[in-house]
């Protein structure tokens, strides 16, 4: 099995290059670097792979992706060399739950793969985890995500409309790579919380859905923000998912008012598992969940989560506002992984 | 499954045509037989579900036994 035959493209001319992997149809639309193959060879050698390696088997489309295709793709995503470790950890915590990457690259509910990165890695790579945390202007924040994404599109042909049947899709199918602004957390962080060394360089990967922003502006105090986010994720955009994991994503400001009333991370979970009720009945008729309404269904009562560990909770964001966000992810188990490692 | 030796009935929805042939020609079985719905199922109410399993019920025995649809 392999994800595609080895093509060449010759041209003396870059511009012609790029116009050439366009009509070849190995982008996302945007322009891409041209894979040559000495820029392939330098990613692998920097994770030291030979590319020959299988980083992602998907029985379900007779598909492998090799470190050489990553490669290829993490060349034309823009990524630099250092960047690749990253993205070969990202693909080996996928292939531990194949059944959901396969929603990432064909649900037609369009999830993406969200990446948060802890540790050292985040400076010596330069990904943001401040202000415009979800959006653009970082290097590797925009590319490695990209690369994850061509992966898909290249390596299993998840192209809109065809294998990737996604409704309405997501930017976040372009790029979802974050980092957790440690520094400034009032709580320890993510990884720490999920077993790791703090000076371990660690991913968090999960198959999610593009970010719900929580605004909580005037009523200062943790309770109140904790409110709020039980309000978005009780509604029909988000219960229809419980009992589920989330990422919730607490912002600067939000954080300083969470500290100021001593709330700590296994407080904060089990606040939003206890407030986040909503009955069965309730979301059979808004269609959230499957019919029909049986009875007892008014009592009972679903919940975002089943354990305060199906929450993780990070910081990141800018100051100036007072935002938040909550992160739906699919039935894939959110998964952390020390980067380079086995 | 059927690899495995277990014979397999897929049904899809026609909205899925094109996905199923670009899944069927990428799993090297082009002429995989399958039964074509009409889309959509999720949403129909529990009787009209069970009326349209047994509108495909005869094609679902032909792909599992091989034999051709009765008539």
């Amino acid at each position: 099995m392999t994800s595609s035959a080895e093509r060449h493209v010759e041209t003396a001319d870059t511009i012609e290059a790029i116009e050439e992997c366009f009509r070849m149809g190995w982008t996302d639309g945007l322009p891409v670097v041209p894979p040559a193959d000495y820029k392939v060879r330098e990613m692998l050698s920097v994770a030291g792979l030979t590319g020959e390696e299988e980083l992602l088997n998907l029985d379900m489309r007779s598909r492998v992706i090799t470190s050489e295709n990553a490669a290829a793709n993490a060349v034309m995503a823009g990524c630099q060399a250092e960047y690749f470790p990253v993205l070969v950890t990202a693909l080996k915590t996928l292939e531990e739950e194949r059944n959901f990457v396969n929603m990432a690259a064909s649900s037609t509910s369009s999830p993406s793969i969200l990446m948060v990165l802890n540790g050292p890695i985040r400076d010596a790579l330069g990904i943001n985890s401040r202000d415009g945390l979800f959006g653009p202007g970082f290097r590797a924040n925009a590319r490695i995500g990209r690369a994850v994404r061509l992966c898909f599109m290249n390596g299993f042909d998840a192209w809109p409309g065809q294998l990737d049947r996604g409704t309405l899709g997501t930017p976040a199918k372009y790029t979802f790579c974050i980092a957790e602004n440690e520094e400034d957390s009032p709580w320890e962080p993510l990884h720490v919380s999920r077993g790791f060394n703090a000076s371990d360089s660690v991913v968090t990967v999960a198959v999610a859905y593009n970010p719900v922003s929580v605004p909580n502006s005037y009523a200062h105090s943790g309770q109140a923000i904790l409110l709020a986010i039980c309000d978005a994720l009780r509604s029909a955009a988000l219960a229809h998912r419980y009992p589920a994991q989330w990422v919730i994503v607490i912002g600067p400001e939000h954080a300083l008012t969470l500290q100021a009333d001593g709330w700590t991370r296994t407080g904060i979970q089990e606040f939003l598992i206890e407030n986040s009720g909503r009955s069965r009945a309730e979301l059979v008729r808004l269609g959230s969940k499957q019919g029909p309404e049986r009875p007892g269904d008014e009592e009972l009562i679903m919940r975002c989560a089943n354990d305060p560990n199906d929450i993780l909770i990070m910081h990141g964001g800018g100051t100036g506002g007072r935002y938040s966000a909550i992160i739906d992810t699919t039935g894939f188990r959110i998964r952390t992984r020390k980067i380079g490692g086995n | 499954m059927e690899k495995r030796g277990v014979p397999t009935a897929a049904i899809i929805t026609h909205v899925f045509l094109n996905t199923a042939q670009a899944m069927t020609r990428m799993m090297g079985v082009p002429d995989y037989r399958y039964i074509v719905a009409q889309h959509p199922l999720s949403s129909l109410a529990d009787d009209e579900v069970k009326q349209r399993a047994e509108e495909l019920a005869d094609e679902v025995e032909s792909i599992l036994t091989g034999a051709p649809v009765a008539a």
